[in-house]
C-alpha cells in the first residue's frame, strides 16, 4: 500500500469512518511497516493537538467548573446510566462510571468535554463495619461533651451508635450502620441543655493531592445516606452534610472549633428535612470546590432537630441512621488545568 | 540490603500518584488509538480503576510506563468496543505495536499553542467543523447532521483543515528555529 493510501486511511480513522476491508488493511500496514507507524504517529500529533486545543477553549469558555450535583447512584443504576451516556453524545452530558465494591472506589462523574478524574479518597470507616454492633462511637467525655477528632481517619463528634439492621432499616452496604442518639454541647457551649445536633465528624488529609489541587478546578465531594425510621412527628429533624475546607493546620482549627467553622475557605452542604416515617435511605451530597491553598478538610454529617423551643433538653434522635459515607476528589485533567 | 516492602495503602497511593503524573500522557495515546473522542474520559477513568485495584502487583523498582501500557491498551479495547463500528479503535496487536513506535519526544504544548493563531487561518466553516469535533467531541457524522452537509463533505473538510494546520504550524515551528 502506497503512503497516499495509507494517509488517506488514516485520515478516515480520525474521522470515524473507517471499517470492514479498509481497517484490516491500515492494522496490516501498522503491524508490518514502520513506516506506516511513523506517519501514523505524525498525523496522530495533530489530532491529539487539536483535541487538546479543544479542551483548553472549552474551559477557557467558561463552561461548568463543577460536574453536576447528584446523589450516589447504586451500582445497578451507574452501569445503566453509562449505557446512556455513551450512547446519547451530541449534547454535554454527563457520564457516570462505575463503582469497584470493596475497594473503596466510589463514583464518578465526568463531563463529557470537560476532562476529569475521580480519586476515591480514603474516609476512615466511612461504612461504619469496623466496630461491633452497640458500641459508641465517637463516644464524647463522661457523655457530655461533644468530641471532636484529634487525628486525620478517625470518626468523633456527639454520641452516635453503631449497630446492625434494625427497626426495619438494614443498613446500605455491609453489614453495619450508625445511629445518631443525642445532641451533646460543645466544648465552652454555656447553653448545655439546648444542644440540638447530634454531630459527626472526620478529618481528611489532602497533602497527598497537593500537586493537583494547586492546579486548581479540584473538587471535594461527601456523600452519606440518612434515614428517619423515627415516628411521624411535627417537628422535624434536618440531616445535614457539610464539607468544610481549611488551609491552615488542624491543630488550630479543632481547638477553636466551632468558631473556627468561619475560616474554612471553601464549604459545600446538602440538607434534608424529615418529619419522620422515613425507613427508606435518601442520598445527600456535599460538594466543595477547592481553593489552590487548600490543606485539610472536615467532613461533618449532623441530624439537627428544628425544634427551637426556649428551655427545651438536649435534642435525642430516634431512630435517625446514617451509613455508607463516601469522600471523593474530582481532579480536571484538561490542558487548562495545567496537565 | 532488601528495600521495605510498602503496605498496600501505600502501594496503592504510589500508583494513583504515578498514575496522576501521567494523565496527559494517557490522554495522548488514548485520543490517538480511540477515534470516539467522548469516550476518552472513559478510557481513563477505567484505566485508573484498574490499576488501583492491581496496585499490589506493581513492582516500584520497575519502570511505571511499561507496566500501565497493557492496562491502557485493555481498557482502549474495553470500552472501545462500545464505540459504533466505524469508531472503534485498533486491535490489541496494532495498538501494541502502536506503544512500541510512538516518539518520545513531541512537543504537543508548543503545537497547542501555535494552534491558537493558526485555527484564525482555516475558513469559518472548516473552523466550525474543527470546533465541534475537536471541542465539543462530536462525530464527523453528528457534526454533518447538525451543519446539514454531507458526511463524505465533513471528513473532507475535516482532513483537509487538519493539513492545513500542520502546514502553518510547521511553518511557525520554521521562522522560530530560524530565529
Amino acid at each position: 500500500m502506497n503512503e497516499i493510501r495509507i494517509n488517506e486511511l488514516i485520515d478516515r480513522f480520525f474521522n470515524c469512518d473507517l471499517g470492514g476491508a479498509d481497517r484490516a488493511a491500515l492494522e496490516q500496514a501498522l503491524l508490518r511497516s514502520p513506516p506506516a507507524r511513523a506517519l501514523f504517529w505524525e498525523k496522530a500529533e495533530m489530532h491529539e493537538a487539536l483535541r487538546e486545543w479543544g479542551l483548553e477553549h472549552w474551559d477557557r469558555l467558561g463552561q461548568p467548573a463543577v460536574p453536576g450535583r447528584r446523589p450516589l447512584p447504586t451500582a445497578a443504576v451507574l452501569l445503566t446510566s453509562l449505557g446512556r451516556a455513551v450512547r446519547a453524545a451530541t449534547i454535554p452530558l454527563t457520564l457516570v462510571i462505575g463503582s469497584l465494591v470493596g475497594m473503596g472506589v466510589a463514583w464518578a462523574v465526568v463531563s463529557q468535554v470537560r476532562a476529569a478524574l475521580t480519586v476515591p479518597l480514603r474516609l476512615a470507616n466511612g461504612g461504619f463495619e469496623d466496630e461491633p454492633p452497640g458500641s459508641i462511637m465517637a463516644s464524647a467525655e463522661a457523655d457530655r461533651l461533644e468530641q471532636l477528632p484529634k487525628t486525620f481517619a478517625a470518626w468523633g463528634g456527639d454520641r452516635v451508635r453503631v449497630c446492625s439492621a434494625e427497626q426495619g432499616v438494614s443498613p446500605v452496604e455491609g453489614r453495619r450502620m450508625l445511629a445518631f442518639e443525642k445532641a451533646l454541647p460543645g466544648p465552652g457551649d454555656e447553653a448545655v441543655t439546648r444542644a440540638d445536633s447530634c454531630d459527626l465528624f472526620q478529618l481528611v488529609d489532602l497533602a497527598k493531592y497537593r500537586p493537583q489541587i494547586v492546579r486548581g478546578g479540584c473538587v471535594l465531594t461527601a456523600v452519606a445516606h440518612v434515614s428517619d425510621a423515627g415516628p411521624v412527628r411535627p417537628v422535624g429533624t434536618d440531616f445535614v452534610v457539610r464539607v468544610h475546607v481549611f488551609a491552615g493546620e488542624p491543630e488550630s482549627v479543632l481547638a477553636g472549633w466551632p468558631h473556627t467553622r468561619l475560616e474554612a475557605i471553601a464549604t459545600g452542604t446538602e440538607r434534608v428535612t424529615s418529619f419522620g416515617g422515613q425507613a427508606a435511605w435518601r442520598g445527600l451530597t456535599a460538594q466543595a470546590s477547592l481553593p489552590k491553598d487548600a490543606v485539610f478538610a472536615i467532613i461533618q454529617i449532623d441530624a439537627t432537630t428544628i425544634d427551637r423551643t426556649p428551655g427545651r433538653p438536649a435534642a435525642v434522635f430516634d431512630r435517625h441512621y446514617c451509613d455508607d459515607v463516601r469522600l471523593t476528589l474530582t481532579v480536571p485533567t484538561s490542558p487548562a488545568a495545567g496537565y | 540490603m532488601e528495600e521495605p516492602r510498602l503496605t498496600p495503602a501505600q502501594q496503592r497511593d504510589l500508583v494513583q500518584r504515578l498514575f496522576l503524573e501521567r494523565v496527559p500522557e494517557i490522554r495522548r495515546f488514548v485520543t490517538a488509538t480511540l477515534p470516539d473522542l467522548a469516550l476518552v474520559d472513559e478510557v481513563i477513568q477505567q484505566t485508573f480503576k484498574a490499576v488501583t485495584a492491581d496496585a499490589a502487583f506493581y513492582d516500584p523498582t520497575q519502570s511505571f510506563t511499561v507496566w500501565l501500557h497493557p492496562v491502557v491498551r485493555h481498557a482502549v479495547a474495553t470500552v472501545g468496543r462500545r464505540a459504533e463500528p466505524l469508531s472503534q479503535p485498533f486491535s490489541e496487536d496494532v495498538i501494541d505495536s502502536l506503544m512500541a513506535s510512538r516518539p518520545t519526544a513531541t512537543d504537543i504544548g508548543a503545537l497547542r499553542r501555535w494552534l491558537d493563531e493558526c485555527v484564525h487561518v482555516l475558513a469559518p466553516q472548516a473552523r466550525k467543523i474543527v470546533e465541534l469535533r475537536y471541542r465539543k467531541a462530536m462525530k464527523p457524522r453528528e457534526v454533518a447532521k447538525l451543519m446539514g452537509w454531507t458526511n463524505a463533505s465533513v471528513h473532507v473538510a475535516l482532513s483537509r483543515a487538519r493539513a492545513a494546520l500542520r502546514q502553518c504550524v510547521d511553518a511557525k515551528k520554521a521562522a522560530l528555529e530560524a530565529s
